[in-house]
């Protein structure tokens, strides 16, 4: 199974390239798979002429600060700022430290109101006041006691907020983007396969599902999600450097079809692209489906397997292990790439409503694989291994001569594929009482064929180094 | 690649076309006018372990029936009263024509501490009635940090909610936008046209579960038994599904731990006023999945369960790989409640009591007269010619025998999925009056072969025969018995000789064994 790994030179070009971008007064999303996004939001900033604070309140509370970028024409950037110190009332008292503040308490026998003014002197476990010439400590007789302040300072705020110093050469209104990572906004694949067994088909629907933590709002936004698990550390800096340097007449305006042009052959991996056709708000503390795929009639099986990792003897059977295989291919199977995510199946009980029959997670999936999702084990198909015999077969070798009794108690016969594990140097089969496979140097296979409400030994000697 | 990437957005691009923004109708269905529940097991249970189980665990799925009113074009229907524990990945939604734009779970709910949250930089009233006369005044503030710690801008005056010893409480003039009592699961959709619509709502929910229970009673002749099998359905959510058509699921699934519903915060207003006594940091926030009241549910009383009448049993089919059992009437699943249904009632099975001793090769060897108890096995075979051929879930197990005038328990334990076909052994305890004693009377090695001979007497101290298997487990390379006085069968993986023993009968076993180390 390949994986689609997307390099951040590639979210580059996607971002230079794709169409959703340089659209004003609107917000991108490119939300990842690895609770990461890219915010890109395109503004009308009316800008005056020389040295100016803009400030962005409704950002991120995850943003990663060190990723903004502020992009307009005629700006300059000289300085910007990311502050989380939020307001609190802790925080207002320790900033207050030298400040006078006023403290209005209120006797509990007579509810006779004193205001005073104090200094606030520390808030070290406590708020130390200077009162006249009197040292007290806050409401430390637990009497009722007001602090009134006469403001707050500049740089707490009651949310976290960027703002950003920049130099415009001229005064006007422009356009400006203002891009940066963020934690907190992240997406999964969720299919739902319902499988048919008599016909062999797989109908597959999947679902994005984009949840979002970041503390905010995304209103109206154009949303794309990459499929890959990125690892952005090694070359967000290089990136976020070439998009300031590009400045906004960079931002190339690709429609469908359209290839990006900059950035060569290595900077574009592979990577799985999903746009959400419309724009949609993603709220705060939501999770959002939006369907992507809707696929029916694959070729599909269900497949028993049974693998037995080394030679042991089981005092009871176990179950075998049930597989839904389907193939992903262009002409028997979806035909569609299948991004990570978990595949929950449906079968149809006796009177045909579907039913629960298991989830398991796929890895990133390109077209043409084959698929195969184990759901669960099966109640009446069971495999018994015995070591009948273990026996030295030369120096450092053994022999083992091994029983695997598999029982069917379904009314259709089944077929088990055992799995034999536990070979090793100049491993071979001496007998066996069905054809194997050779799967690799360490691993045999056998299809064993078991009739209705019947059974079925395997019997095989192997010999191996060890 | 960038070609494989605009074939996705080519694929992708159908979907959505025309919707812009939220516009759109809004529709709430309150309530299902019908639901039916298939219960899944968590793990191989017996009732008594249902108890502890929490609303994240378990699993079942739930299939409503709901009629909305919708017009034509884009709607935004809420559903109410779904289960508390749904999982809303899973959610699927039928019935609507047209096409569904997306679906949305949202998890912000109404709290004080949201109240404060979502109105921060606005206007509230602050009202404070004096203790003294009370009289009640009010003044206007602006919200400018909270919940944790609230302060309030009174034109200029800044002051901390609640530090000034009156009663105080905020006046909003409306609840923020989107906030409800639960999370909220909606989907979009877009409507040919009007109409009343049938809608099947199906989702996956935690906290559901179920465990099998069997009682086994000897019957006076000693060699049959009755079997009658219980499942107990548990509900830890906190929703009920009155006269619910209701299955259960034998056999074992694979499950993501992901699948399971989303962390809900409910948030507080906590004051903060600077006092040593009075002053909070740092408050966690609340995060619980859904309600969580723990309650101690009582062990049923199997013996208790016996005395009813002949119960209505679930009837059997299979769910593909599974053991799918229909509860033969619609049941009501209420919230955090446990019920019990039967299964299985199978009359005079026949089964044979064995006592096996399995000698243990690694046992310390400080003891050379030490006799030891075999175990009291009871070999069912679970055949139709055999009293039985029924598939039997995993779970406990409780065997009486007949004693003392009345029943006595005479032994409990687990059993695991049990296929039609299958042997089933029960383990009932140590016996009392067989005995087993093995001398290991030489051990040799020379080049890394063991050579041991053993004696092993046996003896039956009942007043009824006994079957007694002896098991010498094969271990090493090469392992050979080398001489016995009696001959011995190879199964699964042990050396077994059978003795057949009269009453008061005692036998003698001599055998050597080698095996290369």
């Amino acid at each position: 199974m390949r994986t689609y790994i997307l390099g951040l030179a590639a979210a580059a070009a996607l971002l230079s390239g794709s169409g959703l971008a340089a659209e004003p007064g609107k917000l991108s999303l490119t939300v990842y798979n690895s609770d990461l996004a890219l915010v890109q939001d395109i503004r009308d900033l009316t800008i005056g002429a020389g040295r100016q604070k803009i400030e962005f309140k409704d950002v991120s509370g995850r943003i990663r600060p060190e990723t903004v970028s502020l992009i307009a024409p005629d700006v300059e950037i000289v300085e910007q700022n990311f502050d989380y110190d939020l307001l609190t009332p802790a925080k207002l008292m320790e900033k207050a430290v030298g400040k006078q503040v006023q403290i209005v308490r209120t006797n509990p026998g007579n509810g006779a109101q004193v205001t005073e003014t104090a200094t606030v002197l520390s808030v070290n476990g406590g708020v130390v006041l200077k009162i006249g010439e009197r040292i007290e400590v806050l409401r430390q007789d637990d009497i009722p006691t007001r602090v009134i302040f006469d403001g707050i300072p500049q740089n707490l705020r009651a949310k976290p907020t960027l703002s950003v110093t920049v130099d415009s050469g001229h005064a006007g209104p422009r356009a400006a983007t203002l891009s940066y990572l963020t934690n907190g906004l992240s997406w999964k694949a969720d299919y739902v396969a319902l499988f048919d067994e008599g016909p062999g088909k797989l109908d597959l629907q999947g679902w994005v599902t984009l949840t979002n933590n970041s503390g905010v709002d995304y209103p109206d936004a154009a949303v794309q999600l990459v499929a890959g698990d990125v690892n952005l550390t090694h070359s967000e800096q290089e990136y976020f450097q070439r998009r300031q340097n590009q400045r906004v007449n960079g931002v190339r305006r690709a429609g469908v079809g359209d290839v990006p042009a900059e950035g060569g052959p290595q900077s574009l991996a592979d990577y799985y692209l999903y746009p959400l056709a419309a724009r949609t708000t993603v709220a705060q503390n939501q999770t959002k489906q939006v369907s992507f795929l809707d696929a029916k009639g694959a070729v599909a099986r269900k497949a028993y397997e049974y693998r037995a990792y080394g030679f042991e003897t089981l005092q009871s059977p176990a179950n075998a292990d049930v597989a839904v295989q389907f193939s992903n291919g262009a002409r028997a199977g979806l035909g569609h790439q299948l991004p990570a995510g978990i595949v929950r199946v449906y079968m149809r009980d006796v009177a045909g409503q579907p039913k629960f029959v298991g989830e398991n997670r796929i890895d990133h999936t390109p077209e043409g694989s084959d698929v195969s999702v184990k759901i669960g084990e099966a109640f009446d198909v069971t495999v018994q291994p015995t070591v009948v015999a273990h026996d030295s077969a030369g120096v450092y070798r053994s022999r083992y001569k091994m029983s695997y009794l598999v029982r069917n108690a379904r009314a259709q016969p089944a077929t088990v594929v055992i799995r034999q594990g536990g070979l090793w140097r100049n491993g071979k089969v001496v007998d066996e009482s069905l054809k194997s496979r050779r799967l690799d140097a360490y691993n045999l296979a056998w299809d064993v064929a078991v009739p209705a409400n019947g059974e079925t030994t395997l019997t095989f000697t192997v010999d191996t180094g060890w | 690649m960038v070609g494989r990437a605009w074939r996705a957005l080519a694929l992708a691009a159908p979907l959505a076309a025309g919707w812009a923004g939220g516009a759109g109708a809004q529709a709430v269905s309150e309530a299902p006018s019908a639901a039916s529940v298939t219960v899944y097991r968590d793990q191989s249970l017996s009732a008594a372990d249902l108890g502890a189980l929490d609303p994240s665990q378990g699993l079942a799925l739930i299939t409503e029936t709901r009629t909305v009113t919708l017009p034509a074009g884009l709607s935004r229907i809420a559903f109410r009263g779904v289960a508390d524990t749904m999982v809303p990945e899973t959610a699927a939604v039928e019935g609507l024509p047209g096409r569904m734009v997306e679906r949305n779970e949202d998890m912000a709910i109404l709290s004080p501490g949201a109240l404060v949250a979502r109105s921060l930089g606005q206007t509230v009233r602050v009202v404070q009635t004096d203790r003294g006369d009370g009289a009640v005044s009010e003044r206007a503030a602006v919200i400018r940090s909270g919940p944790d710690g609230v302060l309030l801008d009174f034109d200029g005056r800044i002051e901390a909610l609640g530090c000034g010893g009156a009663p105080t409480r905020l006046v909003f003039d409306r609840t923020p936008e989107g906030l409800g009592d639960k999370p909220t699961f909606s989907v979009l959709a877009s409507l040919p046209a009007a109409g009343r619509y049938t809608v099947r709502l199906s989702y996956l929910a935690t906290g559901f579960s179920w465990a099998a229970d069997y009682v086994a009673r000897i019957r006076p002749d000693g060699r049959t038994l009755d079997l009658a099998g219980w499942l107990t359905l548990s509900n830890k959510s906190s929703a009920g599904f009155a006269r619910a058509p209701t299955q259960v699921v034998a056999g074992d699934l694979m499950r993501d731990p992901s699948t399971r519903p989303p962390p809900v915060e409910a948030q507080a207003i906590v004051p903060d006023c600077w006092g040593q006594t009075t002053r909070y940091q740092n408050v966690p926030t609340l995060a619980a999945p859904a309600v969580q009241h723990r309650i101690e549910e009582p062990k049923p009383m199997i013996s208790e369960l016996m005395v009813t009448a002949r119960a209505r049993k679930a009837v059997l089919s299979d769910l593909g790989d599974y053991k799918l059992y229909t509860l033969p009437e619609p049941t009501t699943v209420a919230a955090r409640q446990t019920k019990q249904v039967a299964f299985l009632d199978e009359k005079a099975v026949p089964f044979d009591r064995v006592y096996v001793y399995r000698r243990d090769p690694y046992a310390p060897r400080d003891d050379p007269d030490a006799g030891d108890a075999p175990d009291v096995v009871l070999r069912l075979q679970n055949k139709r010619e055999f009293g039985l051929g029924k598939p039997l879930p995993a779970g406990s197990v409780s065997v009486m025998e007949p004693g003392g005038g009345g029943l006595v328990l005479a032994g409990e334990q687990q059993v695991k999925d049990t296929a039609v076909g299958l042997p089933l052994e029960l383990t009932l305890g140590r016996a009392m009056d067989v005995r087993v004693g093995v001398r290991v009377e030489t051990d040799t090695r020379r080049r890394e072969v063991v050579t041991r001979a053993l004696a092993v007497s046996i003896v039956n101290e009942k007043p009824q025969p006994a079957v007694v298997e002896y098991h010498e487990p094969r271990i090493g390379q090469d392992f050979r018995i080398a001489g016995a006085s009696a001959p011995s069968v190879f199964k699964a993986g042990d050396e077994v000789w059978t003795f057949r023993l009269q009453p008061g009968e005692r036998t003698e076993l001599r055998y050597s064994l080698s095996y290369r180390d």
